[in-house]
């Protein structure tokens, strides 16, 4: 039984080889930590492909660009704003009486502008609608076109009964809803990024560009408080 | 014959390398809130107590984000070592740490940072901390808080060492108790001539032309 499965191992691995797939040829990247946002506790850089960058929404040090909801984002200083991972909290040192409300029902805390899905923590709307309905996808091995045509921007297939926000895809209609919302200030923030990279960032977090002193809700600019 | 598509094995090998990958600690910055900042009348002494409000261990990652005022902008030169679980952080100007009970600052700012009658501090675009005139205390003893609230200043740095500072030193030459040196205390001196009172400055036993001196060279207001 033994001999059996190393042989048929051995002749998947051949047949691997023989069909011309070379371990080569997705684009393989060590990125730094320092330039990251991420850390690994036992190395010092994560391994992607440009095929697993958008799906993973990870920054490439190498290329100078990473992918949040399928959007190509040039700047760091936004996408390490959008943030767009879970985080651990340390649920016996939280203070904050609303993040402990928001935290085991998966809510938002409005005085933190801090979104909770599964424990984890997420920083902006954006990031924490995606995370709560969304699951991201590889559009490219998307079958049904019209979902596939609209992982370019966004739109629901009636077919299918599933939402496209970039190349994240929601079954429920409401936090797809949601998450249209927040995606189109992505996209301006993204257009916003060759002007002001903070005010693209303060765009996403409803906050204030400490350059041009100019403060944002829902996207647009406000009055300074 | 080909029994895999070219992109079949793309997928494959790709999605293998990231299954091997170990569970991966993400580190971040957001969570940094500016909690209490403290100032004199003119700004030398000035700190800005930042601490982590959410709990989360590994916001470490400050290098080149900044705190800003109106004015002043100021870059971490370097990330965090964790964890940073709801510590603080202190950024103040260099005659802050040079005060009796003053925590070491973790950073140094330059002085007058932001003007006390009226600023606004951010950390990137992650917190804003706003005030309007006459909001922060300049009594020397009192703080601004996060919340609006003010009180004693309670200073505290990433290693945990907290402290009250009184920033206003003492000034025995205010004789009359008001907040200068002037004519109120020369007269104050004359009236202990010979005698010991307060007006000794140089704890000679006896009021005197070197007390008087004194005097003379720290005329004016209290610094």
């Amino acid at each position: 039984m033994k001999q059996f499965a190393t042989t048929f191992t051995l002749i998947v691995f051949v047949s691997l080889v023989l069909a011309g797939c070379k371990v080569s040829s997705p684009t393989v990247h060590s990125v730094p930590n320092s330039q990251h946002d991420h850390t690994r506790d036992d190395a010092d850089s994560i391994l992607h492909t440009h095929e697993t960058l958008p799906v993973l929404s990870n920054w490439c040090d190498d290329c100078n660009f990473g992918y949040v909801a399928g959007q190509r984002i040039s700047s760091k200083v936004l996408f390490e704003t959008l943030d767009a991972h879970g985080h651990d909290v340390n649920i016996d040192a939280m203070t904050c009486a609303s993040c402990l409300t928001a935290l085991p029902v998966g809510g938002y805390c409005e005085s933190h502008r801090i979104g909770f899905v599964d424990s984890k923590a997420y920083f902006s709307r954006l990031t924490y609608s995606l995370a709560k309905g969304g699951e991201a996808r590889n559009v490219s091995s998307l079958t049904c076109t019209t979902c596939r045509a609209n992982a370019q921007e966004h739109g629901w297939c009636a077919a299918c009964q599933i939402g496209m926000v970039g190349n994240v895809a929601f079954k429920n209609r409401n936090e797809y809803t949601n998450a249209v919302e927040q995606f189109s200030i992505l996209k301006s923030a993204i257009d916003k990024t060759g002007d002001c990279e903070m005010c693209a960032s303060a765009m996403i977090l409803d906050s204030r560009c400490p350059l041009c002193k100019i403060s944002y809700q829902d996207g647009q600019p406000i009055a300074n408080p | 014959m080909r029994f895999f598509s070219h992109s079949f094995c793309r997928s494959f090998f790709a999605i293998a390398i990231v299954a091997s990958a170990a569970p991966i600690a993400l580190a971040g910055s957001h969570s940094w809130d500016i909690v209490e900042i403290f100032s004199n009348a003119d700004g030398s002494i000035q700190f800005i107590e930042m601490m982590e409000t959410n709990a989360m261990p590994n916001e470490i990652n400050l290098a080149g984000k900044q705190v800003t005022s109106n004015a002043n902008a100021f870059t971490f030169p370097s990330n965090l070592i964790p964890p940073t679980t709801n510590k603080h952080l202190l950024l103040a100007t260099a005659d802050f740490a040079a005060l009796p009970g003053a925590p070491t600052p973790d950073y140094i700012i330059k002085a007058g940072f932001f003007n006390p009658n009226g600023d606004t501090l951010m950390y990137h675009t992650y917190d804003i901390f706003s005030f309007g005139h006459d909001v922060l205390p300049t009594d020397c003893i009192n703080s601004l808080n996060g919340d609006g609230t003010t009180g004693v200043n309670n200073p505290e740095n990433y290693q945990d060492v907290k402290g009250t500072v009184d920033a206003c030193p003492p000034c025995p030459w205010d004789l009359d108790g008001t907040g200068s040196v002037g004519t109120g205390d020369l007269l104050e001196l004359f009236a202990q001539w010979g005698t010991a009172g307060p007006a000794d400055f140089d704890e000679s036993g006896a009021v005197g032309t070197n007390d008087l001196l004194i005097l003379f060279a720290n005329w004016g207001p209290c610094k």
